[in-house]
C-alpha cells in the first residue's frame, strides 16, 4: 500500500521539479570553476541560468505548499539543496561581476552585437555601461577636467584594438582539465608541434592554446577542456 | 523515508537497511542527524590506501591512478563527519577502535609524497610551453596554481614580445642597408 501511495505521489508531483536534470547543476559548477580562473569574460549562459532560477522559484513555491504534508526533515533537505544551488549561483555571478568591474571604456567595442558585449547577460550589460559613465564622470569631475581639451578622451582605443585584449589574456597562464580524448596533437606554443591531451589530464599552459575548445565559448557537449 | 523530489533530481524512497547512492551532501547530512550510515568508497579501504602509497613511493616520476580526483576533499569530508562508518584495521582494531584512524595516517602520506614530488616536477618544467599536471587531485592543483601561474606570466614577461623582435630586426636591416650604400 506505501509503494502504492508513493507511486502516486510522484505521479501528482508537478513536472518542473524534475525538468531539471542534475547536469545543470554541475554544469554550472563547471562554468563557475572555469569563469574564476579564465582571464577572459566567457559567454553568458542565459538559457542554464533562466532554468535554474526557474526551477529553485519553483521548489520554493512547492516547499511552501506543501509544507504541512512534509515531514520537518524532508524540508530541511529540500531546503538545503536550495541554499547550496542558491550559493552555486551567487558565487559565479559575483565571480562575473568583478570582472565586469575590471572592464574599461576602451575595451568595448562601439557595436554593441559584438566583442565583450556578446558574451553578457542584458542586465550584465546595462551595469557595465553605468559603470563606465559613473567613471567617467568620476574622472572628468577629479581630474580630466583640468587636461587640455584633446587630452580628454576616454575612449581611445587599446593598441590593437579588441583583438589586443584577446592576445593579452591569451598569455596568460591557466591549468586546464581535459573532459575528452582529442585524435592528433593539440599546439600549446612548444617546439615539438604540440602534446596529445586525453581525459582526465591535466596541464598548465596559456589561455590562447584551449580557448576555442573551453567549456563556455563552447556547448557542453562539444567542450574539450574545462578550467581548474 | 518518501522519494525526495530536489531540484537536481528525485531520490527514491529510503528503506534501511537498503543501500542506496545519493550525492555526498545529502548523505553527510542524514549522516549528521544519524539517519543513515556511509558506506566507504573502496578507494578508501586501508587495502588500496596501503597500495597506492607503495605505489606513489616506488615511481618517482608519476602519480598513482589509484586515487580519484576529489579524493583529498571526499577523504575529509568522511572522516569527518563518518569516521565511525569506517571499518577496523590494524593497531585500531585491536584497540576497538572503528574511526578511521590508520586511514588518516595513510592519507596523509600519500599527501606528503605527493606533495614533494608535485613541486619537484614543477620545478623542473616551469620554464618551458608547458606543464603536465595530470595525476594531481582537485585540491592540490587549487595549492600549486597560484605559484605556477604566476612565474609561467612572469617568464612570458621576460621574453622579448613578438612586435618588438621583429622592429629590432627591421632596425637591424635598415641600418644593414645604409652600411651597404657607403660602399
Amino acid at each position: 500500500m506505501d509503494d502504492l501511495s508513493d507511486i502516486l505521489a510522484e505521479y501528482n508531483h508537478p513536472p518542473t521539479q524534475r525538468s531539471t536534470p542534475e547536469s545543470d547543476i554541475s554544469l554550472l559548477s563547471t562554468l563557475y570553476q572555469t569563469e574564476l580562473s579564465s582571464p577572459s569574460l566567457l559567454p553568458h549562459p542565459s538559457e542554464l541560468i533562466e532554468r535554474i532560477t526557474t526551477a529553485l522559484s519553483a521548489q520554493l513555491t512547492y516547499l511552501e505548499t506543501s509544507s504541512d504534508t512534509l515531514a520537518a526533515f524532508t524540508g530541511v533537505i529540500l531546503q538545503t539543496e536550495i541554499e547550496r544551488i542558491k550559493w552555486l549561483l551567487r558565487v559565479y555571478l559575483r565571480v562575473r561581476i568583478a570582472k565586469l568591474d575590471k572592464i574599461q571604456s576602451s575595451d568595448l567595442p562601439a557595436d554593441h552585437q559584438t566583442g565583450l558585449w556578446s558574451r553578457m547577460s542584458l542586465e550584465e550589460a546595462a551595469y557595465v555601461k553605468r559603470h563606465v559613465r559613473l567613471l567617467q564622470a568620476h574622472y572628468t569631475r577629479i581630474f580630466l577636467r583640468d587636461f587640455p581639451e584633446r587630452l580628454r578622451c576616454m575612449e581611445e582605443q587599446r593598441v590593437g584594438g579588441a583583438e589586443g585584449l584577446e592576445e593579452l589574456e591569451g598569455d596568460k597562464a591557466v591549468v586546464c582539465r581535459v573532459r575528452k580524448d582529442v585524435r592528433g596533437l593539440v599546439d600549446v606554443g612548444d617546439d615539438r608541434g604540440g602534446i596529445r591531451l586525453f581525459e582526465g589530464d591535466l596541464v598548465l599552459l596559456r589561455w590562447r592554446y584551449v580557448r576555442e575548445m573551453c567549456v563556455g565559448f563552447v556547448g557542453d557537449d562539444k567542450a574539450v577542456v574545462e578550467l581548474v | 523515508m518518501p522519494p525526495l523530489h530536489l531540484i537536481s533530481g528525485t531520490i527514491p524512497a529510503m528503506i534501511p537497511p537498503q543501500r542506496i547512492s545519493i550525492p555526498l551532501w545529502l548523505a553527510l547530512l542524514l549522516k549528521k542527524q544519524k539517519r543513515c550510515n556511509i558506506i566507504p568508497p573502496d578507494w578508501m579501504a586501508y587495502e588500496h590506501l596501503e597500495l597506492a602509497l607503495k605505489e606513489e613511493n616506488e615511481n618517482a616520476a608519476r602519480f598513482t591512478d589509484k586515487l580519484p580526483y576529489r579524493w583529498l576533499e571526499i577523504s575529509e569530508l568522511l572522516l569527518d563527519g563518518a569516521a565511525d562508518d569506517f571499518p577496523q584495521y590494524g593497531n585500531n582494531a585491536r584497540r576497538g577502535e572503528g574511526d578511521g584512524g590508520d586511514i588518516r595516517v595513510l592519507l596523509r602520506g600519500l599527501r606528503e609524497i605527493r606533495q614533494a614530488k608535485a613541486r619537484a616536477g614543477m620545478n623542473e618544467n616551469l620554464g618551458g610551453a608547458y606543464v603536465q599536471m595530470t595525476g594531481l587531485g582537485l585540491m592540490e592543483v587549487t595549492e600549486l596554481k597560484p605559484y605556477a601561474i604566476s612565474v609561467m606570466n612572469d617568464m612570458q614577461k621576460l621574453a622579448l614580445p613578438k612586435d618588438t623582435r621583429q622592429e629590432r630586426d627591421d632596425e637591424d636591416m635598415e641600418q644593414d642597408e645604409d652600411y651597404d650604400d657607403e660602399f
